[in-house]
C-alpha cells in the first residue's frame, strides 16, 4: 500500500482578479522506501505541492482532491490533527537554509523543539538526542555547536542543521524542498552525499529544479509542467529514455547535454493553452495538439506519460 | 554577550558624539537673531538706560567674541555650570529639575503604558493581518493619527472636563493647595486625563511599527519551518514571531523613553501643565539663551544615552549584533 496515495489535487489561489489554478488534478503516490523526486521548472507548483501535503499554503489556498496518508485524508484533517501529523510523521526540509533558521534561537534549541514537542525527550536525554542527530549529519564538536546561532555556520552547515530537524523525530516521510539551492558546487556535492546516506531507509519527496540532483537521489521521478505532472517514472530508466517532449527537452537543455534550451516560455498559471499545455513549445506537436488536452496514460513498464503521440 | 572593548568604544564615540552636539547647539542658539534685552527687556520700556544694557551684557560675557564665550562654555559645562537663567537668575540645572519632574508625572507612564498598550496590539493585529478584525483595529488608528494631537486634547478637555466635568479643566492642582499643601492623590487626579490621551498617542505610534514588523516576520521562511515541526500557532507567535518582532521597537522606544526629557508641548499648553515643554518654548521667546542651552544639553545626554541603552539591549536580544565587537 502507498504511504501517501494523492488523488485529483487540484489547488487554486484566489486573488482579486479571480481565481488562479496552480495545481490540476494531481494523481501520485509515494511507497514506503521510495525516494520520489518531483522536477519542473519555477512556477510549475511543485513548492505548492509540497506545502498542500503539509498543509501549509496560505489561507487564500482552496485545496481539493485527497491525500491518503496511512490510511486517512490528510486535506480533511483537523488543523489539530496536522500538528500530530507535521514534523512527527511527515518533516519537511525548507528551501533557502539562510532563512529557514530562527536568527535569534539557537540551533540546539531549534532542534529541541520539535522532540520536546512529539518525543519524551527530556533534559540529559533530549540533549544527548540533540548531539546524536548533529554527529549523524556529520557536524563535529556538537556539544559547543548546539549552542551557536544560525548565521555562525556556513550554509551547508545550516542545510545540515535542517536535515537533523527533520529527521529528528525518525518521521515517515521526508518532503525536502530545494535541498541544495543556494549552495556552491562542492558543498552541493557534499550535501548531497549525505542526504543520500540519510536518506537511504527512508521515504523521501524531493522537490527541485535541479536534474542532477534528482538523478543522485530519487529513485523515481515525476515530471511536473504547468500544475500537470506530464511524465512519471523509475529515475533512471526515465533520464535514460525520456518519453515526453518537455521531459527530452529539459535533459537536453542541461549543460552536459550541450545546453540546447527549450523554446518559449511555460505558461503563467491561468493561462494555459486548451490542448497539450507543452503544445505551444514543442518541436514534434501535432494538428491535434492544440485541440485535445491529453490525459497521463500508463505506457509499458511503470511508466506514465501525457502526450498525444503515445495514445 | 557584549565585550569590553567594543563598550569602551562605543562610550568613546558617544563623548564624542555629545561634545558634537552640544557645539552645534550653541552656535545655532547663538546665530538666533535677537537676544533677551531686544525681545523682551526693551518691549517693557524702550527707554532702557545704556548702562543696565551694558551691565547686562557684562555680566552674562556677552560682550567677549563667540569663539571666547565658546570657550567659557564648554569649560563650564565641563565643571558642572551650566549657568543662570536670564528671566530668573537662578542656576539653569535646578529649574529644569524642578519642571522635569512636572513633566514626568505625565509623561512617564503615559509613555510606559504606551509602548505596552502599542506593542501588544500591534502584535496582535500583525498576526491576524487581513483579518477584519486587524483592518478594523488598523483604519481606526489611521483615522485617529491623521487628526492632530491637540484636537484630540481640546476635545477631551470639552466632553471629559467641560461637558461631564469628570476631571478638571487644566493645571496640575486644586486651589487647596495654598491652604493644605499638594496633595498627591489631587495631582493624579489632574494628570488623569493627560496622561490617557499621550498613552493613546504613544501607543499608535508603536501599533504601526509593531504590527509591520510582526506582518515582515510572518513572512520569513523560519516561522513556516516552525509550523511545519507541528507547533501550534501559539507557540509559533510565541517563541518564534515574537522575539524577531520585537527586535526593531527596542531601539524606537528607548528612544521614546529618553525623548521624554523634552516634554510635550501640546499637551502642557493645553492643559496648562507646568512641564518643560512650556518651559522650552518660553525660553525659546525669551531669548533666554542658558537656559535652552540647559535643556538641550540634557536633551543631548539621554538621547546618547539611550543610544548607548539600545546598542546594548539589541546585542543582548539579537545574537547577529554580538559579532560587531570583534
Amino acid at each position: 500500500m502507498s504511504l501517501l496515495a494523492i488523488a485529483d489535487l487540484s489547488v487554486q489561489f484566489e486573488s482579486r482578479s479571480g481565481t488562479v489554478p496552480v495545481l490540476d488534478h494531481i494523481d501520485f503516490a509515494i511507497n514506503t522506501g521510495e525516494r520520489v523526486a518531483l522536477i519542473g521548472e519555477s512556477g510549475c507548483g511543485k513548492t505548492v505541492f509540497g506545502m498542500s501535503v503539509m498543509r501549509l499554503l496560505p489561507s487564500n489556498a482552496r485545496i481539493t482532491g485527497s491525500a491518503l496518508y496511512a490510511g486517512r485524508d490528510i486535506l480533511r484533517a483537523s488543523e489539530r490533527e496536522m500538528q500530530q501529523i507535521r514534523g512527527k510523521k511527515i518533516a519537511m526540509i525548507s528551501q533557502n537554509s539562510a532563512f529557514a533558521l530562527n536568527p535569534v534561537l539557537t540551533v540546539g534549541d531549534q532542534i529541541a523543539e520539535s522532540l520536546t514537542l512529539h518525543t519524551s525527550c527530556r533534559g540529559e536525554g533530549l540533549e544527548r538526542e540533540v548531539i546524536r542527530l548533529l554527529t549523524s549529519l556529520g557536524i563535529e564538536r556538537p556539544k559547543e555547536n548546539m549552542q551557536k546561532y544560525p548565521h555562525e555556520f556556513s550554509g551547508g552547515m545550516r542545510e545540515r542543521i535542517l536535515i537533523a530537524m527533520a529527521l529528528a523525530c525518525n518521521p515517515d516521510l521526508v518532503i525536502a524542498d530545494e535541498p541544495t539551492s543556494g549552495l556552491d558546487a562542492l558543498v552541493k556535492a557534499q550535501t548531497l552525499r549525505l542526504l543520500k546516506s540519510v536518506m537511504q531507509d527512508r521515504t523521501l519527496l524531493l522537490i527541485t529544479h535541479d536534474l542532477g540532483t534528482a538523478s543522485a537521489l530519487a529513485s523515481h521521478t515525476a515530471v511536473l509542467y504547468a500544475g500537470e505532472i506530464v511524465e512519471y517514472g523509475p529515475t533512471h530508466e526515465l533520464f535514460r529514455h525520456p518519453m515526453h517532449p518537455y521531459t527530452q527537452g529539459l535533459l537536453a537543455s542541461s549543460p552536459s547535454a550541450g545546453f540546447h534550451p527549450i523554446p518559449g516560455m511555460s505558461p503563467a498559471p491561468g493561462q494555459v493553452p486548451h490542448g497539450c499545455r507543452f503544445c505551444p513549445r514543442c518541436s514534434s506537436a501535432m494538428d491535434r495538439c492544440n485541440s485535445t488536452h491529453p490525459s497521463l496514460k500508463k505506457s509499458g513498464n511503470n511508466r506514465q506519460v501525457r502526450c498525444l503521440r503515445y495514445d | 554577550m557584549i565585550d569590553g572593548q567594543y563598550l569602551l568604544r562605543r562610550i568613546g564615540y558617544s563623548g564624542a558624539a555629545f561634545f558634537v552636539c552640544v557645539s552645534i547647539t550653541f552656535f545655532i542658539l547663538h546665530l538666533m537673531p535677537g537676544d533677551y534685552i531686544t525681545n523682551y527687556l526693551l518691549s517693557l520700556s524702550n527707554t532702557l538706560p545704556k548702562e543696565v544694557v551694558a551691565q547686562f551684557y557684562q555680566q552674562y560675557g556677552l560682550d567677549r567674541p563667540p569663539w571666547e564665550q565658546y570657550l567659557i562654555y564648554i569649560y563650564n559645562i565641563l565643571q558642572g555650570q551650566w549657568g543662570y537663567s536670564y528671566q530668573y537668575g537662578l542656576p539653569v540645572f535646578p529649574l529644569i529639575m524642578e519642571k522635569l519632574t512636572w513633566s514626568l508625572v505625565i509623561l512617564l507612564p503615559a509613555v510606559l503604558f504606551g509602548i505596552i498598550i502599542g506593542i501588544v496590539l500591534g502584535a496582535w493585529s500583525g498576526w491576524r493581518s487581513g483579518g477584519k478584525k486587524d483592518l478594523a483595529l488598523f483604519n481606526f488608528m489611521i483615522v485617529f493619527r491623521a487628526i492632530p494631537e491637540f484636537w484630540w486634547a481640546i476635545m477631551a478637555v470639552w466632553v471629559f472636563a467641560f461637558s461631564l466635568q469628570w476631571f478638571p479643566l487644566g493645571g496640575f492642582s486644586s486651589i487647596s493647595v495654598l491652604d493644605s499643601g499638594l496633595d498627591p492623590w489631587d495631582v493624579l487626579y489632574h494628570a488623569i486625563l493627560p496622561i490617557c490621551l499621550m498613552t493613546s498617542f504613544v501607543a499608535t505610534g508603536n501599533y504601526y511599527v509593531m504590527r509591520n514588523s510582526m506582518i515582515a516576520v510572518i513572512g520569513e521562511d523560519y516561522i513556516t519551518t516552525a509550523r511545519a515541526k507541528g507547533l501550534d500557532e501559539h507557540a509559533v507567535l510565541w517563541n518564534h514571531a515574537l522575539k524577531n518582532a520585537l527586535l526593531p521597537m527596542v531601539t524606537m522606544t528607548t528612544f521614546q523613553v529618553a525623548g521624554i526629557i523634552m516634554g510635550n508641548v501640546f499637551i502642557e499648553t493645553v492643559f496648562s501643565w507646568p512641564g518643560i515643554g512650556l518651559l522650552t518654548t518660553e525660553a525659546l521667546t525669551m531669548r533666554d539663551l542658558p537656559l535652552l542651552e540647559g535643556i538641550f544639553l540634557l536633551d543631548a545626554l539621554m538621547t546618547i544615552g539611550a543610544m548607548l541603552v539600545a546598542d546594548i539591549l539589541v546585542s543582548y536580544l539579537d545574537p547577529r549584533i554580538r559579532m560587531g565587537g570583534q
